[in-house]
């Protein structure tokens, strides 16, 4: 408690510029020790590493034969057709996923803060999804699309006999986008729900009493004031593209099942093959790490330049009640 | 003595070298193995007698001063349970404890990396030759030489998989040949097609022809797929190439010969036409699960494993077989119509012990125990896989009719098939060439390659990515 007593006599004492003395800041330190050290071990530790080994061609197991290759990857990275396939399925699947995830998550958002009957219940089910395992919501989800025995041909075939779509070979990028949308839509929709709800009722009253229609309610009122929930679920959208990795290799079809043909042992459909997948196989089939670190160098500069960009944007269309310095 | 205060500075640097030394300890070389101990040569005088004890242990490892803890790497409670772990511990005079460690190959991989790797580990024969190039097993050929329990003569041919370059390194927990063609009688049956001869060893052609035959669809809906085959592509064109005497791999395994070897071009070719008619699980019409399943479940009408599907079709519910179990049969492997036939294991789930163990005597314990004491002998009779020593052969199920039609078979194969394993690449695993190929027969059934284009495609990325791999291990 002492400690702690001089810590906060020492915030206390100190002007706004000057240092808080060491014989006190020490104990901060000491307190913030055990993560710093966490932090470097396990965080800073393993990205300096992975920088360094981007430049070799480490194996994943033998330090003492891994050479510096210099930009031999990252030269390989642009040259791999492969790699640019998986980067423009990503692309493709970014366009169409992330504003459809965003709409359909502040639609719900909306509905669900309205007072209607049984709100809790919608809620609830909303959220389900997305506290539910990977592998098991793939699982549901394979047998439910499965070209021959799946639930969703069968309902097809129930109503106009004879249809049959192979929905897991020749649609598997709607699928994952189906599926995404139906797992990841209730974590955004309490996002949402919290910045509406965080509207003050008196601005929608002030509006309401200016005359302002429903719509221009939410136009005008509602809808600036979500804009930072909006602006952090297109950063967070951003930062994960090119993530996708999982749910193609689960959702892959087994051609037999001696492991090569299931499992995260799988090739995906050649439309589901994302530029992840493709890093996965390098790394863990043909035991490349270096040029898997290469790969996802790129990724993540490609990543950080896009978020500048949503950044930079940001000035024009996020409205914040505070004043931005 | 004046007890300086710790100066910021000081307390930076001391932190930064905590942090940097717990991160250069992740990095650091495997533990060194214990030096072994020369014993001192006595000159015993002739006239005395001399009782000889028996070996207990190999001579130039001496046995341990007290039982030692045993980190066992990747057996599950399903391979080995607690209660045999307890009865081996019962009776142990080397181990004192085993720790489990549960994982699969990537966890391997990181424990050797982080320099901790785990004195016994479990893995497939098909991965000798890359441990042996990575120096990880133990070379266990002088345990072998002076067991009482694991006796070289008492092998299964398929141990030879652990016999790499002069060393032995390990065997199998059990194995099956691994090419065998397990059928559902009634689908041929009801499909009318004349159920294959037992003992008798049919070709690619007849199976072919078996698989358009009982495919059964409704509209575009597959019901059931002829033949649903494994994906062990490598091992398949390995086999067909041994019943010539070829292989698919240069001396020296820095080049794979696919485009250029007519044979693999034809089974390659093969397979891309039983894609293309639709009569395999294939890229574009794939399994809902996978073939093992589908077979029991009926929606195959044969399939091509080893033995140990056996545990599968006796393990399964009645109710939920679409026929009485007895039509679930087996048969000998195929043949491409080549010199000799040739069903060997592909692989085969075994031990090895680390090279670097610092209780060698204690892991081979356990290891002998498990090979060859109570737990091979339950193994043996849950019908899973043929025990890789010869004398349990007696204990695999014979029982019931389905017992026997297995046992009798698979014994049939051993003795008339060729058994030697197959030559395996230690620079690149298996998954390459069935990745490529899935890849490109995906590009083929799409009518963007020809089958040429597709397999020169699988013998560029597999020989690039050989290439690579020699490059990253020896430079160059």
């Amino acid at each position: 408690m002492a400690v702690i007593r001089d810590i906060q006599v020492a915030l206390r004492e100190r002007g706004p510029k000057e240092r808080i003395p060491w014989r006190k800041a020490k104990w901060f330190y000491l307190f913030i020790l055990p993560w710093m050290v966490g932090f470097l071990v396990f965080t800073l530790g393993p990205v300096l590493s992975g920088i360094f080994m981007s430049f070799t061609n480490f194996d994943g197991m033998h330090f003492d034969k891994a050479r510096f290759v210099g930009l031999y990857n990252y030269v390989e990275a642009f040259k791999d057709e492969q790699a640019w396939w998986g980067f423009n399925r990503v692309l493709y699947i970014t366009v169409v996923s992330m504003p459809l995830g965003m709409a359909i998550s502040f639609i719900a958002a909306v509905l669900l803060t309205q007072r209607v009957r049984g709100r809790g219940v919608f809620r609830t089910i909303f959220y389900i999804p997305s506290i539910l395992p990977i592998t098991a919501v793939v699982w549901v989800w394979k047998l439910m699309m499965d070209n021959n025995y799946g639930l969703v041909n069968a309902a097809l075939d129930a109503v106009k006999p004879g249809t049959y779509l192979r929905w897991l070979t020749e649609y598997p990028t709607q699928v994952l986008i189906m599926m995404g949308l139906w797992g990841a839509t209730g974590q955004a929709t309490v996002y949402y729900m919290a910045g509406l709800q965080s509207v003050p009722k008196e601005l929608d009253d002030a509006a309401l009493i200016d005359g302002a229609t429903g719509w221009q309610k939410f136009r005008f009122v509602t809808l600036p004031l979500v804009t930072p929930v909006i602006f952090y679920q297109l950063v967070m959208s951003v930062l994960g593209i090119g993530q996708i990795l999982v749910q193609p290799l689960l959702l892959a079809g087994g051609i037999g099942g001696g492991g090569g043909g299931s499992g995260l042992g799988a090739i995906p459909p050649r439309d589901n093959y994302f530029y992840m997948v493709h890093v996965f196989n390098r790394v863990f089939t043909y035991f490349r790490f270096g040029y898997g670190f290469a790969l996802l160098w790129l990724l993540f500069a490609f990543a950080l330049v896009l978020t500048l960009i949503v950044f930079g944007t940001a000035r024009y269309w996020v409205y914040y009640e505070v004043g931005q310095e | 003595m004046t007890r300086k205060s710790l100066s910021r500075r000081d307390f930076l640097r001391l932190s930064a070298l905590t942090a940097a030394g717990a991160a250069l300890a992740g990095c650091g070389p495997a533990p060194t193995p214990t030096p072994e101990v020369v014993k001192e040569t006595v000159e015993v005088p002739v006239e005395k007698t001399v009782v000889v004890q028996p070996t207990e242990v190999p001579p130039t490892v001496p046995p341990p001063p007290a039982p030692a803890k045993v980190v066992m790497f990747g057996v599950g409670q399903g391979e080995y349970s607690d209660d045999e772990l307890n009865a081996f511990l019962a009776q142990a005079r080397y181990v004192s404890e085993v720790e489990r460690v549960e994982g699969d190959a990537t966890r391997l991989r990181a424990m050797w990396a982080a320099g901790t790797p785990p004195d016994a580990w479990r893995a497939s024969g098909a991965d000798v030759p890359q441990y042996v190039a990575l120096d990880w097993p133990l070379d266990l050929t002088e345990y072998f030489n002076t067991s009482e329990v694991l006796k070289p003569d008492d092998m299964a041919p398929a141990v030879g998989y652990f016999q790499y370059e002069g060393g032995w390194y390990g065997m199998h927990k059990d194995f099956s040949p691994d090419m065998s063609l397990q059928i559902n009688v009634a689908a041929f049956e009801e499909a009318g097609v004349p159920v294959p001869e037992e003992n008798k060893i049919y070709t690619y052609q007849d199976a072919a022809g078996w698989a358009e035959a009982l495919t059964k669809r409704e509209g575009d809906r597959t019901l059931r797929i002829g033949w649903a085959d494994n994906d062990y592509w490598d091992g398949t064109l390995q086999t067909v190439l041994m019943e010539e005497g070829q292989d698919l791999f240069v001396d020296d395994f820095t080049r794979a010969n696919i485009k250029d070897n007519e044979r693999v071009v034809e089974v390659l070719a093969y397979y891309a036409d039983l894609a293309k008619a639709n009569v395999m699980w294939n890229p574009l019409n794939p399994s809902p699960s996978w073939a093992g399943d589908d077979y029991v479940a009926g929606r195959a009408a044969f399939i091509r494993y080893g033995y140990w599907m056996h545990g599968i079709v006796i393990g399964a519910n009645e109710e939920d077989l679409p026929n009485p179990r007895d039509k679930f049969q087996m048969r000998p492997g195929l043949s491409w119509g080549g010199k000799v036939a040739v069903n060997p294991p592909l692989g085969g789930a075994g031990w090895f012990i680390a090279k670097p163990t610092q209780v060698p005597v204690s892991a081979w314990e356990l290891f002998e125990y498990y090979m060859g004491g109570p737990p091979a002998e339950n193994r043996a009779r849950s019908g899973w896989g043929l025990p890789a020593l010869k004398s349990l052969y007696a204990l695999i199920p014979q029982d019931t009719p389905l017992d026997k039609q297995w046992y009798d078979s698979v014994m049939w194969e051993l003795e008339n098939t060729v058994q030697t394993a197959r030559q395996l690449n230690p620079f690149i695993a298996t998954g390459n060439i069935n990745s490529a190929w899935v890849t490109n027969l995906e590009l083929y059934l799409k009518d963007e390659v020809t089958i040429e284009e597709a397999i020169a495609n699988v013998d560029k990325e597999v020989n690039d990515a050989l290439k690579e791999r020699i490059n990253a291990l020896y430079g160059g």
